[in-house]
């Protein structure tokens, strides 16, 4: 038998490790073990494979590394527990965090979406093209009248953050006179809710309506506004 | 009239524990951290070096094991499933420490302080169990991946080879040479106490 026999149960010498550690079954290790009778130049690579072997348990168990405690192990376990908890919501009203980016963010996200919504209203408002028409009739959730103005869009804007949400971490040098917040103002209107969104469950009748009630349909640009269907 | 009771395999122990567990018993979760928290501890000891390394390596495993359970398809035993984890969580942390720091070397090659490695050697203090493990690991440390991940799945997950060549998606004839080269360079590193 030589190195490439196919009678070898393995790659030589690759399979010395195997040998080592007892992994062949009874025909494999008996040809090996002719193998290396005939061929004694090879044990001191088998000696290698057996101290480093599990075989050689007496030196893997001086190498052993000590338990820890069991108050550490209780730790462990309490934290696993921990970790696989479902994550749960955040209720009102929240805890003092330190004051991170990421807040910071999430205000400047609302506050932007705020905006957006009011651009968003004002821009309906504006090119209503029902408006001239005194039996067109909007049906728009009242926007609270304490709501500050903003000047750029001239209609009051939704209330999503309040002054004391807002932390403002850095302003550009290149400010020059005023303080930009947010992103800038929308182009168009964004569809927050499509005609096949809504339902309307109740409606008050009204002489407008000759039919007797009003027909949803979607504002131009497919707006987050509910108006009542044109009278006939 | 006595009652003659087999004592259940581990591997059966362990579905029923998994069965209890993803029928909302957590206590099942407690078990099966009693039955393998040892051997992964091992594992990812021998990968880190040190205790809170290493628990932080198991936790995170077991955290991950728990989390997926539904990709644990029996196909192998949970526990070669669960040291993959483990070995996998204990090589993150480690590429996270060397990029932190570098690793302690070994002193210097013959240092007269330091015994001369040989079989069933027997470390008296434990200090010199401490040194013995310092040396192991650090050895181990200048071992390619691949190999010193199956050389410890293989030593201290008492895994066979067909249980390591499942858990890393690998033959057997791979674990044979990553473990015969391994054991080469293990055994010239730990001689000359010292990594290239």
């Amino acid at each position: 038998m030589n190195r490439n026999d196919p009678r070898m149960p393995g790659p030589w010498p690759e399979v010395l490790a195997a040998y080592a550690d007892g992994e062949l079954d009874p025909r494999a290790r008996a040809a090996i073990k002719q193998w290396l009778q005939d061929h004694p130049e090879e044990k001191p690579a088998l000696r290698t494979q057996r101290e480093l072997s599990p075989e050689n348990w007496p030196f893997w168990q001086q190498a052993d590394p000590p338990m820890p405690s069991e108050a550490a192990w209780d730790a462990v376990r309490q934290a696993i527990h921990q970790g696989l908890q479902p994550p749960t919501l955040a209720i009102a009203p929240a805890p003092v965090r330190p004051r991170t980016r990421s807040r910071y963010r999430s205000a400047r996200l609302y506050f932007a979406g705020g905006l957006a919504a009011a651009a968003a209203v004002a821009a309906m408002l504006i090119s209503n093209p029902f408006r001239s028409q005194e039996a067109a009739l909007p049906i728009v959730p009242s926007l609270p009248q304490s709501a500050p103005v903003r000047g750029n869009a001239q209609v009051a804007a939704l209330p999503v953050a309040s002054e004391s949400d807002v932390e403002i971490e850095r302003i550009a040098a290149t400010a020059s006179g005023s303080l930009p917040i947010g992103e800038a103002a929308l182009t168009g209107t964004i569809t927050l809710a499509r005609e096949s969104d809504v339902r309307l469950d109740d409606a008050d009748p009204h002489p407008a309506w000759p039919g007797g009630s009003p027909r949803m349909t979607t504002a131009p640009g497919d707006a987050p506004m509910i108006f009542a269907a044109r009278t006939r | 009239m006595p009652v003659l009771t087999a004592p259940i395999p581990a591997a059966s122990a362990d579905s029923i524990l998994l069965d209890r567990y993803a029928r909302g018993d957590k206590t099942a979760l407690d078990e099966l951290f009693q039955c393998h928290r040892a051997v992964a501890y091992r594992v990812a000891h021998r990968l880190l070096g040190n205790e809170a390394d290493a628990l932080d390596a198991v936790q995170n495993a077991f955290i991950k094991a728990f989390a997926k359970l539904q990709k644990f398809g029996g196909r192998s035993s949970f526990k070669t499933w669960l040291l993959r984890i483990v070995s996998n969580a204990a090589l993150d942390i480690g590429r996270q420490r060397k990029r932190e720091a570098k690793t302690e070397r070994l002193p210097s090659r013959h240092d007269p302080d330091q015994p001369e490695l040989e079989e069933n050697l027997p470390p008296e203090s434990e200090l010199e169990r401490a040194d013995l493990r310092r040396l192991i690991v650090t050895a181990l440390d200048c071992l390619p991946e691949a190999q010193r991940q199956t050389f410890i799945l293989h030593v201290d997950g008492e895994l066979t080879y067909r249980e390591v060549a499942e858990t890393l998606g690998i033959s057997i004839g791979t674990v044979m040479s990553r473990l015969y080269y391994a054991r080469q360079k293990l055994k010239s590193l730990l001689e000359a106490r010292v990594c290239p």
